[in-house]
């Protein structure tokens, strides 16, 4: 009996939380169709949908916005490894605060610097960012935690073509 | 005398006299125009429907399949009659709310005559008019072709010699140097004052009262028209038009196509030499476009269209527009001018803090705040940071540096964009040296995101740091130029850059003793060099201008 309890719990917890996200997050590609080793940039719009200002710190860090988690899996489903690297990199955080109803400025940033699409396929992303306390309400972030919900984009579609197939005309 | 007819009366003139209906009241005038009729018609004859049965049959105005009647009111024009709301005008051709080619029911129309003194005098009738095409400024010799025409030879006092009338738009026009050559043929001079739009022109022979007039229609080339936003830019307009740098200057022109197309004689513009613009004055552009992945600009389109879209990137005093069209098979090509001054400006102040500090922050975890607070941490910061690696605390934080717009004009909108022009990092320990290869760009996205929350107009900040490794020597040399730019309100306008600051950061933090210390290179944190106002310049830098603009193939990327 447990067993057939949980899943309706989660359906309830998601919905529940579905109603209540703070903000939404929209997600487009610069390109949809890449050539293997073009680079693959997203658009990440962040939209305050509360009665309350939000939080939309940026963390940029070689070109892109490091306070999304980004997902990425191959026409397999299949996760994408991340591009493993020796430098950390620097970094420049930008305090932003939306106001109700308020989007920010295009983000997002180049998705090709954290995982490798240099193979042709399907590529499905999906970014999300969590909310933080007080349902992401800026001061807040730090003080208190909500139970690490985040807010899901929808989910794209990036297809990279193998080099030679490009280059040949149709 | 006065003569009122009655209903069901027939009357016979017997005598010498003609019996007119005078549209005019006794003593009044009407305000219509050339003091057209504006009157009461009881009895219902009058008519203004050139194929009306009623009364003496209007001109011929060939190639009309529709008019439409006009009501002058009778106070129009210092008129004094007693208004009916008769139709005095019939227009042929309107452009907008103006009539731009009519003519006026006649002020007196016959009921009778006695042949004895109005004998009928033959009918004229126009076969050509040369030249057939009239440009405004322009004086013709002109020569009708046809039949019916009296000369002086001819002439008697009933018909006498055949009047030539010349009308341009909806006025009579002054000829001169009539000369009724023979019953074929009439010639005449006219001088075409400029002020006259694009649109058909007339001339009418007429063989005294009892005859009816004929009327041949031609074209009438007007100075071309340049307007902006709906309203006419260019001579007779005199004054300068103003507008603001970024500002969408769509101007279209007539005539047009369609315009020439419609008229009597069709004409098209001309193939071997097109509709030309010459723009003189300001830096002049076809566009601005701009996303993280590229931006670049457009230069100026095409200038042989009728129509001109572009914008003025930098303040000028006169931006001079010459518009020149010319007709297929003809030499004359009419030119109109048009002036704009083009304000704009503005200024960016930079507040830097010129010095790297060693700040304690607490590590976010996949980009998140930790659950539970976190140890903090030592990063090296081109500032003074509190809060988590993602998420800083403003205030207390300070800003490496922050930029602060001024000056431009009101109405637009700020915004910033930063381009990295170096970026070279190292983690070093012994002879392990850790770092990356850069690649210039856009620093993340466009327009810039680095905007202190709460600020109006809006200010840029950056305060770019590192994490801090024991036993690693950190070193970065960053080096960007940060862009204001401004884009006025209004539909279609785009960003213009206002100027730019280069900055750099450029130091590291090593231990010592086990404890952090901040270290500052050459060039200093801080600005490097002034301020740059934006210019007509192009350079491939960094930082990449053209036409002064910031462009990009990308962000920076550090790989």
């Amino acid at each position: 009996m447990r067993h057939l309890l949980a899943p309706a719990l989660l359906w309830t917890a998601v919905t529940a939380f579905s109603q209540t996200a703070p903000f939404t997050v929209a997600l487009s590609a610069a390109r949809a169709q890449v050539v293997a080793g073009d680079p693959v940039d997203l658009i990440v719009v962040m939209t305050n949908i509360s009665d309350h200002d939000v939080d939309c710190t940026v963390n940029a860090s070689n070109a892109l916005d490091r306070s999304y988690t980004y997902d990425v899996t191959d026409g397999e489903g299949k996760l994408v490894p991340k591009i493993e690297k020796k430098y950390h990199g620097g970094s420049s955080v930008w305090p932003c605060v939306l106001k109700p109803g308020q989007s920010d400025t295009p983000g997002g940033g180049r998705i090709s610097v954290l995982y490798d699409f240099s193979r042709p396929g399907k590529y499905t992303i999906q970014v999300s960012r969590p909310i933080g306390g007080d349902d992401q309400r800026p001061e807040t972030v730090g003080r208190v935690q909500n139970n690490r919900a985040a807010v899901q984009s929808n989910a794209i579609v990036v297809t990279v073509l193998p080099k030679l197939e490009a280059a040949e005309p149709k | 005398m006065t003569f009122q007819p009655q209903p069901g009366v027939t009357y016979t003139l017997n005598s010498e006299h003609v019996v007119g209906f005078k549209t005019d009241p006794l003593g009044t005038s009407c305000g219509s125009w050339d003091n057209g009729p504006c009157f009461a018609d009881p009895l219902g004859y009058y008519s203004v429907n050139p194929i009306g049965p009623v009364w003496p049959q209007m001109p011929n105005y060939t190639g009309n399949t529709s008019t439409n009647l006009v009501d002058v009111s009778c106070g129009a024009r210092g008129g004094t009659c007693a208004s009916q709301n008769m139709p005095v005008e019939v227009c042929l051709a309107e452009s907008g709310t103006a009539c731009t080619n009519s003519f006026n029911t006649p002020p007196y129309w016959l009921l009778a005559t006695t042949s004895a003194l109005f004998g009928l005098c033959p009918a004229p009738a126009i076969a050509s008019v040369t030249p057939n095409i009239w440009f405004a400024g322009q004086t013709y010799s002109v020569t009708v072709t046809g039949s019916g025409f009296i000369t002086p030879a001819t002439a008697t006092p009933a018909c006498p010699v055949s009047a030539v009338d010349a009308q341009l738009g909806i006025a009579r026009t002054a000829i001169s140097g009539v000369s009724v050559a023979s019953a074929t043929q009439i010639t005449f001079s006219i001088t075409v004052p400029d002020g006259y739009v694009t649109e058909a022109a007339g001339v009418t022979v007429t063989n005294s009262n009892a005859a009816p007039a004929n009327f041949a229609k031609l074209d009438l080339l007007g100075l071309p028209q340049i307007l902006w936003k709906g309203n006419v830019v260019s001579a007779p307009v005199t004054a300068q038009q103003q507008a603001v740098v970024g500002q969408q200057l769509a101007l279209t022109t007539t005539p047009t196509a369609a315009t020439l197309a419609a008229l009597p004689v069709p004409l098209t513009f001309s193939s071997t030499a097109p509709n030309t613009w010459t723009v003189t004055g300001g830096t002049n552009i076809g566009g601005y476009t701009a996303t993280t992945a590229s931006a670049s600009v457009t230069p100026m389109p095409p200038l042989t269209t009728p129509n001109l879209t572009f914008y003025s990137v930098y303040p000028a005093g006169a931006v001079d527009l010459t518009y020149t069209y010319c007709i297929s098979g003809q030499t004359t090509c009419p030119a109109a001018t048009a002036s704009f001054a083009v304000s704009g400006g503005g200024n960016m102040a930079s507040n830097p803090f010129n010095f790297l500090t060693i700040d304690q922050l607490v590590p976010c975890v996949n980009g998140v705040v930790p659950t539970g607070g976190g140890t903090a941490t030592p990063y090296v910061a081109y500032g003074n940071l509190v809060g988590y690696s993602c998420l800083v605390t403003y205030p207390p934080s300070i800003f490496g540096i922050s930029f602060t717009p001024s000056g431009a004009p009101a109405g637009g909108t700020y915004s910033y964009v930063q381009l990295i022009n170096s970026d070279d990092p190292w983690s070093t320990m012994g002879s392990t040296k850790n770092g990356c290869t850069y690649t210039i760009g856009v620093d993340l996205a466009y327009p810039y995101k680095g905007i202190i929350p709460g600020t109006n107009p809006p200010q840029a900040e950056d305060a770019p740091n590192d994490s801090l490794t024991p036993g690693y020597v950190e070193t970065r040399t960053f080096n960007a130029s940060m862009f204001l730019l401004w884009t006025p309100s209004g539909s279609g306008s785009i960003a213009v850059p206002i100027g730019y600051q280069t900055w750099g950061s450029t130091g590291g933090a090593q231990q010592e003793d086990g404890t952090w210390v901040a270290s500052i290179g050459e060039p200093a944190p801080g600005p490097i060099g002034a301020f740059v106002q934006s210019s007509d310049e192009t350079q491939t830098g960094p930082p990449a201008l053209d036409y002064g603009y910031p462009v990009w193939s990308g962000p920076a990327t550090c790989n």
